[in-house]
Formats: structure tokens, sequence, C-alpha cells
């Protein structure tokens, strides 16, 4: 975190002080014979405080360097923008044509009864600044279709693109120029979410060729390594003279050392063999064996052992999700254009290839009972072996790299850390065409199929996609939506939509006949919302849009693969991989 | 009642014509932790080396606890705790400090308190008379491995009869490595 | 819905959409689509009530912070015309990356103000008042005068407050009363189990804080918790205070420093003092994401219960609870661990023994010459009090119910008469011997029961025959 960003000098802390009523004598803080310096946050790291602690700096820099397209300056595409504008974007452009009529205003909170008549575009991005001085935002009054036909490197050029309720052919074109763009080793891979609302449904579909995740933010990033101790850590376990302490250091040995010796004479005893993970008789000689030591019955680093016994059978390993990354065709061989969340892994699939097969050791250590200096040392060991394991993985990333003819700085040195760090936190998302969807082929086909063997297993929101993509067709031949006649015409758009909704069915499942009733309401829900916009609506997608574009952007987290459909009647949400 | 279980028309949920005289008759009724205490307090049922006073008795939220151990190391002794206990009560443990300078190694000479059920540990099923109970416990059995007062635990460890003529020697208000202690003999 | 919607210039053509017949003069027709028809899931009821929503619903929001400032934007939007915001706090910096109703030059002034004036300006016609102070300042009376009321709360205390006030509120005579809670505390309102933990798991044990520091939040509430009473004991520690939190800073540095320990940061001391982050980071950074990061969700999905609730377009989450416990948890998105799950709950749990709704409450009809000592033989002898006692218990209701060793107070905590400790009950002993009519003269006629053998409480009306 960006706290060291601007230290204040402690005398103009002092004089601060001085001028406050109730004031705290500065001498008082000071205990050692250095003064310690403050580093209190400037204003930026202020006003950013709340999310820092949530992505830190690494995060912020990318968000910062973010550029957003938002296509279609509706309720919804804003609210996702408010929310990428107050964390900070580098920079947004709206593209819109039209002119801003009071319907708009009425939806869209970026809006005021005075746009009304001007372009839309033009006057959202002026609200929206509002919100962040350091945000840079452009309107640009134009038709999209004209525009991926006249230009489509300008939207290569942005960071990601958000196309609210756009038309369904735009969509589709937009989607195919950015999927053949990625198609290229190293051409530019920019994510495109699309979203729709009608009344109180909405949809999320997002396109994505690769997405590299560097943190996932996992529950533990530990690797305590009980069942096979690095070298040091099993010597100092054995050298301890628990015999010579007394109560008060006895019960404070950290649980992790208790295991580890534990451990470590069982395997002396047994061949190099560790406790049988099946067998409930050696599992409670070991747990014997660890109280042996016990002084008395309530010992809390004891019980904190004992607790965590099972870690002497589960044996350390690389982790299954790790592992299938480093089978990936594309970690298993690397090229010059490889990106470097591959070349890392690569690296890893190298390092994890040799004794004792594990990757790197983190530094991390959960608290423990302990006294100060007993964790201190155990946390010194970790972080020693930590550095080795790092210089270890240098080594070999630098052979990769010359091996590539890729200079040795071609990976900045904190980014290979972080991964040494972490390795168990990254993930690489692949993603489908959004054509596939769209045309029900592919895995929403079988979703088709799956959903119509196994009856009553309908899932809420699964015959929901499929009246919005009856709704989408529906567009293409009337060049309107389903809903927004008179309300005499509402059964007629009904009918013609369970016709399509058929239509895309019936050549995927034998033998089909009738649509059941989840599906007939579904359909009725998204006819009477008329494709009008809900504020709440807009403003729940626009939360999930501006979360999903911050997580791609900061490469955080775990993102949406790549559907979510959201009914606001029955507050509920779920998600698909079509 | 059963009505309500069926949706209505707004219109029927509420008629928006107000009602303050009504409400005006309302008077706020007993806070959460105000029951929770009455209830606590009521049910109570200590030893006789345990007394409770209330300095205002419409006040119940604030109150002195006594504790005069009649065995182990401390007996003789006359402990006085005072109990703040907030609206959060039993989201949040009582706050228990004890009013006087006393040589125990889970007490600080600030008189803070190291009983894990009033910090890390603390429940809402958890009431008066456990933490009452816990704090008794203290003076029977004073832990040396987890201590407050690191000099005190240290003492005990490594002598336990020099320990017991310093409890003895602070008890009756003298000192012990430099440091006075009160007064605590009945 | 701009390109798709719309022709390339929606204003001009405007005038000419005749197949648009639905409202398309009225600026609300998006909103009317889903209130002038019926979906296959709205309740057969259903009617227009645009009416209601548009010129009668008065609607009370708590908290103009992150959930306040959405939760204001999308009721205004949707047409609600008279809303009311109350919210103690002024506008810091850090406010600015979310509550998007603020501005640099507002930093400092009240948020419910600035608030209230804002959405003003941006929706024409709509009415929004602010309330700057603390919710506990107004009387039930005060919230007795809304049809809904949101809470935006951050602070679980204020949300334990607004909940029982409402409920306390409750006259199972007056339907009027019932005053549905919609609640956007981010984790929705779970009951007691779930409350530990909303609590940040901060309370380290205080020994280690004193004597076995290892991690530098323990150095931190050291600094807090041991050496700030100590240093400043007749200063309460304002973890607001830029100067409070510095020396805490300074103090639990040097501390680190002496035991070696690495990691004690500016934004870490405030983050520990102010519970703005649990105090293990890994784990907890995303419990702070739900919390100030899916504020937009949450909010969004609070207003969107308020407006099928006021509108009964479509249906809303059961309102069988308000009766005891008027709380809607809507819609919670939240990331579940590692797979970028959006999780949702409803809560509808009523618990026997909770505090808040688990009590029961009768009227006693007795005669103006009454004693307490005869009210309490009364309560103990009442045959169809076990009807009551049953009711609350029914899963035990094997178990003999009779009140035995009733206490009982007024309703302001004062012990009227006390089984127990042996002070109170000497005290308030000679009570027994009083008139009900004269001990409840200065305070009004409702008693406050509890006893062993009652879950929790019994609350008694007394009337007089």
């Amino acid at each position: 975190m960006p706290t060291r960003s601007s230290p204040s000098s402690p005398s103009a802390r002092a004089s601060k002080l001085a001028k406050m009523d109730d004031s705290i004598d500065i001498s008082q803080a000071v205990t050692g014979s250095e003064p310690i310096p403050s580093y209190r946050p400037d204003a930026r790291a202020r006003r950013y405080d709340r999310q820092l602690r949530l992505w830190a700096s690494a995060g912020q820099r990318s968000l910062e360097a973010a550029r957003i397209l938002l296509i279609g300056c509706d309720a919804t595409g804003c609210q996702a923008l408010k929310n990428l504008v107050l964390p900070g974007i580098a920079h947004f452009t709206i593209l819109s044509p039209r002119i801003t009529n009071a319907q708009d205003v009425t939806t869209n909170f970026f809006l005021h009864p005075d746009s009304i008549g001007q372009p839309i575009s033009q006057e959202a991005t002026r609200l929206l600044k509002e919100l962040n001085p350091a945000v840079e935002g452009a309107a640009r009054v134009e038709d999209v279709a004209e525009l991926i036909q006249t230009d489509p490197n300008f939207f290569l050029s942005f960071n990601i693109i958000i196309l609210s309720n756009g038309e369904p052919d735009v969509e589709l074109a937009l989607a195919d120029l950015l999927w053949e763009a990625s198609a290229t080793t190293g051409g530019p891979d920019v994510p495109l979410m699309c979203v729709r609302n009608t009344g109180f449904i909405g949809r999320i579909e997002i396109q994505i060729r690769e997405h590299c995740v560097v943190d996932t933010h996992p529950e533990t990033t530990h690797t305590l390594r009980v069942d096979e101790p690095f070298p040091a850590l099993e010597k100092y376990a054995r050298e301890l003279d628990l015999e010579a302490m007394d109560s008060l250091e006895h019960s404070h040995i950290p649980w992790v050392i208790l295991l580890v010796r534990a451990v470590s004479i069982w395997k002396e005893q047994h061949g190099g063999a560790l406790p049988d993970e099946n067998s409930d008789e050696e599992k409670a000689e070991f747990k014997k064996l660890l109280v042996s030591e016990r002084s008395k019955a309530d010992e809390e680093n004891f019980e904190e052992a004992l607790a965590k016994a099972f870690l002497a059978w589960n044996k350390s390993e690389v982790p299954s999700d790790t592992r299938n990354l480093l089978e990936d065709p594309s970690v298993v061989t690397v090229s010059t254009s490889s990106k470097n969340l591959h070349l890392l892994l690569h690296t890893l699939l190298k390092y994890t290839s040799t004794s004792p097969h594990l990757p790197p050791t983190s530094p991390a250590l959960p608290d423990l009972h302990s006294s100060t200096t007993a964790y201190i040392a155990l946390q010194n060991l970790y972080k020693a072996q930590y550095q080795e394991d790092l210089a270890r993985f240098k080594k070999l990333l630098a052979s990769v790299l010359e091996g590539l003819g890729l200079p040795p700085d071609a990976i900045p040195d904190e980014e290979v850390e972080g991964f040494v760090k972490n390795t168990g936190g990254v993930a690489i998302v692949k993603g489908r065409p959004l054509r596939e969807s769209k045309e029900a082929k592919g895995l929403l086909a079988e979703a088709i199929k799956e959903q119509f063997s196994e009856t009553f297993l309908t899932p809420l929101a699964g015959p929901m996609h499929l009246a919005l993509l009856a709704a989408e067709r529906f567009y293409s031949t009337h060049k309107r939506w389903p809903g927004t006649k008179e309300l005499s015409d509402m059964a007629e758009d009904q009918r013609e939509m369970e016709e399509t909704v058929k239509g895309i069915v019936s050549p995927l499942v034998e033998g089909f006949e009738e649509l059941d009733d989840g599906y007939v309401e579904s359909i009725t829900e998204v006819v009477r919302g008329g494709f009008g916009c809900l504020p709440n609506t807009a403003a729940f997608l626009g939360g999930i849009l501006g979360q999903e574009v911050l997580k791609l952007i900061t490469r955080q987290y775990q993102t949406l693969d790549n559907t979510v459909i959201v009914d606001l009647v029955k507050s509920t949400l779920d998600k698909f991989r079509f | 009642m059963t009505s309500l279980l069926a949706p209505r028309p707004a219109a029927q949920i509420w008629s928006v014509k107000k009602n303050e005289e009504a409400a005006a008759k309302k008077r706020p009724k007993m806070t959460a932790a105000q029951l929770r205490v009455q209830k606590d307090l009521t049910e109570l049922e200590l030893p006789n080396t345990m007394t409770t006073h209330f300095p205002d008795p419409s006040d119940v939220l604030n109150f002195n606890l006594t504790i005069t151990p009649d065995e182990g190391i401390y007996k003789g002794g006359v402990f006085h705790f005072t109990f703040a206990i907030n609206l959060n009560y039993p989201h949040e443990p009582p706050k228990v400090r004890c009013t006087q300078k006393i040589y125990h190694p889970n007490l600080d000479l600030e008189g803070n308190v190291c009983l894990n059920i009033l910090r890390e540990d603390w429940k809402p099923v958890l009431n008066l008379s456990s933490v009452m109970i816990g704090l008794q416990y203290l003076f029977l059995e004073p832990n040396p491995d987890d201590p407050l007062n690191k000099e005190a635990a240290e003492d005990l460890r490594r002598n336990r009869e020099e320990f017991i003529q310093n409890v003895k020697t602070s008890m009756r208000g003298g000192s012990v490595r430099g440091e006075t202690f009160d007064k605590v003999l009945k | 819905m701009d390109v798709a919607m719309e022709p390339a210039n929606g204003f001009v053509h405007a005038g000419h959409r005749s197949d648009d017949a639905i409202s398309s003069e009225s600026p609300y027709r998006d909103i009317d689509r889903v209130l002038d028809r019926p979906g296959p899931w709205t309740d057969e009821a259903f009617q227009g009530t645009k009416d209601f929503l548009r010129t009668q619903s008065k609607v009370l929001v708590i908290g103009a912070g992150g959930l306040g400032c959405e939760i204001l934007q999308n009721l205004a939007l949707t047409g609600f015309h008279d809303i009311y915001v109350i919210d103690m706090d002024t506008i810091d910096i850090s406010n600015l990356n979310r509550q998007f109703l603020f501005r640099e030059a507002d930093v400092g002034k009240s948020k419910a103000i600035v608030a209230a004036d804002f959405v003003m300006s941006r929706v024409p016609g709509v009415k929004v008042t602010p309330y700057h102070g603390k919710i506990q300042d107004h009387p039930p009376s005060f919230y007795k005068q809304f049809n809904l009321i949101i809470a935006g709360l951050d602070s679980i205390s204020a949300r334990r407050w607004i909940n029982a006030t409402l409920v306390q509120m409750v006259d199972e005579e007056d339907e009027e009363s019932l005053k549905p809670l919609i609640d956007g505390g981010t984790e929705g309102f779970k009951g007691q189990a779930r409350l530990p933990m909303l609590t940040p798991p901060t309370a380290f044990p205080i020994c280690t804080i004193a004597n076995t520091p290892r991690l530098p939040e323990h150095c931190i509430e050291w600094a807090s918790v041991l050496e700030w009473p100590k240093v400043f004991p007749d200063k309460k520690l304002d973890t607001d205070d830029p100067d409070h939190i510095e020396w805490l800073y300074q103090q639990a540095t040097a501390r680190a420093d002496e035991f070696k320990i690495e990691g004690v940061t500016w934004t870490l001391t405030q983050g520990v003092v102010k519970n703005i982050i649990p105090a293990i980071a890994s784990t907890n950074a995303i419990i702070a994401g739900k919390r100030d990061g899916l504020s937009p969700l949450t909010s969004a999905s609070c207003c969107n219960e308020a407006f099928k609730i006021a509108t009964t377009c479509a249906p809303f989450l059961s309102n069988y609870m308000m009766v005891r416990r008027p709380v809607v948890s809507p819609l919670t998105p939240q990331y579940v661990g590692n797979d970028s799950v959006y999780a949702y709950t409803f809560e509808y749990d009523k618990r026997e023994d909770c505090p808040v709704c688990g009590g029961e409450s009768i009227t006693a009809e007795i005669g103006k010459d009454w004693t307490l000592e005869r009210l309490v033989e009364w309560l103990s002898e009442r045959q169809n009090m076990s009807a009551v006692l049953h009711a609350s218990h029914s899963r035990r209701a094997d178990t003999p119910r009779q009140i035995s060793k009733p206490s009982l107070s007024h309703p302001s905590g004062k012990p009227l008469y006390f089984q127990a400790p042996p002070q109170l009950h000497d005290a308030t002993k000679p009570n027994l011997d009083r008139l009900v009519s004269d001990l409840l003269a200065d305070e009004g006629p409702e008693l406050v029961v509890t006893d062993p053998n009652l879950p929790f409480s019994l609350g008694v009306t007394i009337a007089f025959v």
C-alpha cells in the first residue's frame, strides 16, 4: 500500500498538533531515541483508502492505467461507469449517437432534465466526470455499427468494452471483431461485457479469450510443510531441549514446531514413512507420540498441535489447481510471445520436477499460541527458506528466459516475487466466443439437452436465458423488442417468443413437445418488462459490471465466466458457463 | 395475524394517515441489553465468597463485585471489581476492572484482567455468572503461563513458596520488587 | 434503452411513435411497464398502485453512507417522492471513492444534508428531507410516520437498535404499527447466531497483547487498549482523529521494533482500531470488499424490495415476520471464497430466545387495590399462562412451564421486584406491599417480567378495572 508516498516531516507534524485544542504532547509519542517517521497517508491515499485495503497498490496501478469504453448510454451502462470512475480508472469513452429524451432522464441518474435535447453521451460524460477529477472522460456521438466498419482499431484501443443493451447484430459484430483480434498470438484480447435488461430481469455475458489472474486471494498462502520439513526447520525442531524449559517456555512452543518434531521422530522410527492416513491405529499412535512431551494436560500449544495433527499424514504436494495449470500445453511449451504468467508457470514446472517436488516455500505463517521470540524465530526460518527457494526459482527463470532469447529482466522482480510467494493464487480463465452462445451451440446446446433430459431439475434462470435469446431473435426480425406494444398485443408477442424458444430447443431435444410453465412464465416476465429500464435493475447490473471490470483489470479474484442472470422478481441470481 | 401470510396490496398494508396520538402512548420498551442483564442478575446464584453492590440500585448496568476467597493463596483478601455493561450486551462482554492494585499473574497494575471469556472467547451464550465464576477461579488458580503481570508470573513459576510470601506481603499493603500494592485484607 | 430502443434521434422521433402506446408520453414509461401489467408471479390482488408510490408513500432511509447514497439515488429514480434521510456523520475524504453524492468541497459537511440537496437537484420533483443526528435521538413516534424504513447502516449496534425499536413499536391490534424494515446491512441481519461473525475478530487475548506480541496487530492493540488509557486516563480515544491514530502508530511502531515484528503501518493502525479491516488481513479483505465494494448491489436489491412492497407489482419477501420482527434482508450478494459466486440469503429466523423477537406479551386486568405481591402471585398462578409458555416453547412442550420466581421491572430497566441479587432483592422487597397503581404512577403501565422458566421475558401491560 502506498502509505509511504508522502511522509510529512516530524516538525510539520508537531506544529500542526500544537494548533489543536486537545492535541497530544508529541514528546510522549516516541519511546526510542530515533524519532519514528510518520508516513501519514496523503489525500490521494486517503481518498482510496478503503479500496487499497482490498487490492493494494498493485491493483490500484492497473486501475489507474485502465481505459474503458461504454457503448450505449443508458442507466445500466452509466451505473457501471460510476462504479469505475469512483475508484479511479484512467479514462472512459461513451459512444452513442442519441439525443437525450425525457425517459432517459427519468431512469439515469447521470442525466439532468436540462440534458434533454443534448447528445446523451456528452451529457452523461460531463456528469460522470464530476465523480472523480482524476479521471478523463470523452464522448463520441457516433453510431457503433458504422464505427465497427470504418474504424475497428478504435475498439482495440480499450482495456475493456461494456456494451449496454445493444442491438443483437451489433453485439455479434463486435464480439466477432474482438474474438478474431485476440486469435493471433500476442494480439489484443479485449474483454467484451454485454448487458441486457428488461424490467426486473437482467443478464451479463462476458467474452474474453484468456484471462490471467495473478492473485485469487486464496484463504491461506501458508506452505508449512510439516510432513516434509526443510532441513533448517527440522533441525531447529529436533534440537529444542524441552526438558530444560520452564513451564512458560514449554507451553509456548509453536504447534508447527511440535508437529515437525513429532513427524521427524516418527519417520526415524518408521523407516522414513509418515503415519498411514488410512490407519486409525497409526494416527492414534502418532498423537500419542505428539503428546508424550506434554508437561501438563491443558497446554494450549499441544491442543493446537493435536487439532492440526492431520498435517502429519496429509502429504504436501503441488495443489491440483496448480498441477492443472502446469499441464496446460501453453505452459509446457513457451515462446517469446508467451505471457509473463505462462513463463512463470513454465519455470514452476521445472522447479517442481526436482526434489522435493514442491512449490517454493511461502514466508507466510499463521498466528499461533507462542512467545514472541519463538514465533519470530520460526518466522525467520520460513523467511530464510523462502529466500533460498526464490533464489533457486530466479536462477531457473533466468535460464528459461535465456533459452528463449529474452532479456533477464523481461519479467519485473516484483512480479516474480509476488508469484513465488503465492503460487497457489494464480489462475487462467479460458473463455468462449459469444457467437457460440447466441447461436445456441456449444455449451448452451449441451445445457439445453441436459435440462430437458432431467425433468424438474430446471434451474430458475436457465429458461430466462432462452427467453432473452428469443427476444434478441424477435428484435432481429421486427426491429422492435417484445412487449413494447399495447397491452393487448402482449399475447401475440408472447406466442411468437414461445415459438422461437421451441425452435431453439426442438432440434436439440429428441421428442420435445411442449414448454413447461417455467419457460412460459420466464417469457411472460421478459415480455412484461418491455425492455424498459428499472433503475434498481440498472443499479444492480451496474454493480456486478463494476465488480467484474475491477477484477479483470486488477487481475485479482476469480472472474465471472461467463454468464450471469439476475431475476429481481424472485431476487435470485444464477451463473452459467455457456 | 395469519392474514399477513399472504401478500396484500400496499394500500391495504398501510393506510397513509398517521396515528401520532397512538404512537405517543407507546413508550420505548426495555432494551435487549437490560432485559438480558435482568435475567442474568435475578437468576444469579453466587457462593458466599462473592457479593454484588449497586451504587445506584435503579441502574443495573453498572455495579461492583467483591470477591473474598475462602481458600487458596489469596484467602483473606477482599477484592473489588467494577462491571460496566453497554447496550451491545450480550453481543459484547461486560467491561470488568479491578479497582485495587494487586499482585497477581493475571492482573496488571492498572486493574486489567486477563480472562479469556472477557475478550477473545466471549460468546453471547455466556452470562454474568460465567464471568464472576471465572474471576473467582483466578484467585484459586493463578495461571503463570499466560501472564499479564510478568514478574508475578515468573515468581510463581520459579518459586511457589516465595510467590505465596509475596502475595501475603502485597495483600498487607507492602512492596514487592519495589512496587507498593493496595491493602486488601479484611 | 439506447441504441436498441430508440431510432437514432430519440427526441425527434418521440412524437410519432404510435406503435408504442404504453404511456409513451410519460417519463415513467419504463417503470410503468411493470406497474401497468401484471407478471406471471404477481399476486392476484395486484392493482394500480402508482398513486401510492408517487404521491402518498413516505420512506425513511437510515444512513447516508455507502449504502445510503445508492439507496437514495434508486428510490428517487423509482418514483418515491417523499424521502427522509437520517445520518449523524460528516463527510470524510475516504468516503469519496464510493459515496458518489459527495464531492471534495463537501468534506466536513453533514452527509444527510449534502445527500438530500444533491438528490433533489439531480432529480427535480422529489423531496428529500435530511436529519443530521443519531437515530436514537428520535422517539418511536417519529418512526411511526413512515410506511417503509430502509436501513443502510454500517454499525451493527445501530442496526440492532433500529430493529429492536421497530419490533417494540408493534402493537398487534394495530396493523399500522407494523413497519417493514429493509435492512441493507451488507451481510443481512442474521440474528444472534451469526452476529459474532460480523464482529471482526480483533479481540486478541490481553496477555498476548501485553507480553507475547507476534503480529503487528498485537502491537497496535497494545497501544490502543493498554497504553492509551494509561497515558491519557481522561481522554477518550477518537479513532476518527488522525492525531490520535498518529500517536497509536508511533507507539505500535516502537513496540514492534522492540520485538522485531514487521508490518506496522499507518494504514494498518487505522484499520485495526477502526475495525476497517479485521485483524488478519489476508482472509478478511474479502469481507471488507463486501462491505465497501458491493454497496451498489446490496442497495439496489433493497430498493427493489421497497419498490415491490410499495407497489405489489411482484412478490416481495414474506411479510409474515413483520409481525414480530419486521426485517427483510434482501438479496445479499457476496463473494464466496475463490469461486466468484454471488450468493444470497434471506433470513426470516425468529428465535424463541431472541431478546428482540422472542418475548411474549399479555395484558393483565387488575384492581386498583392490588399490591405488587398480589400481582406476582397472580402471575405465578395464572392457568392460561401455560399457553403463552407453550407457544414460545413448542419444541419442549413436555417440560412443565410455570412462572415460579418472577422478577419485575419498569421498561426503563429500573427494578420493581428482583429475586436476586440480595441487595436488589432487599431494596425492592418493600414494593411487594405497595399498590401497583402507585408503583406505576411515574413510569406507566408496562412491566417486564423475567423468570427462570421463561425463555426470555414477558411483557405485561396493566389495565385497571
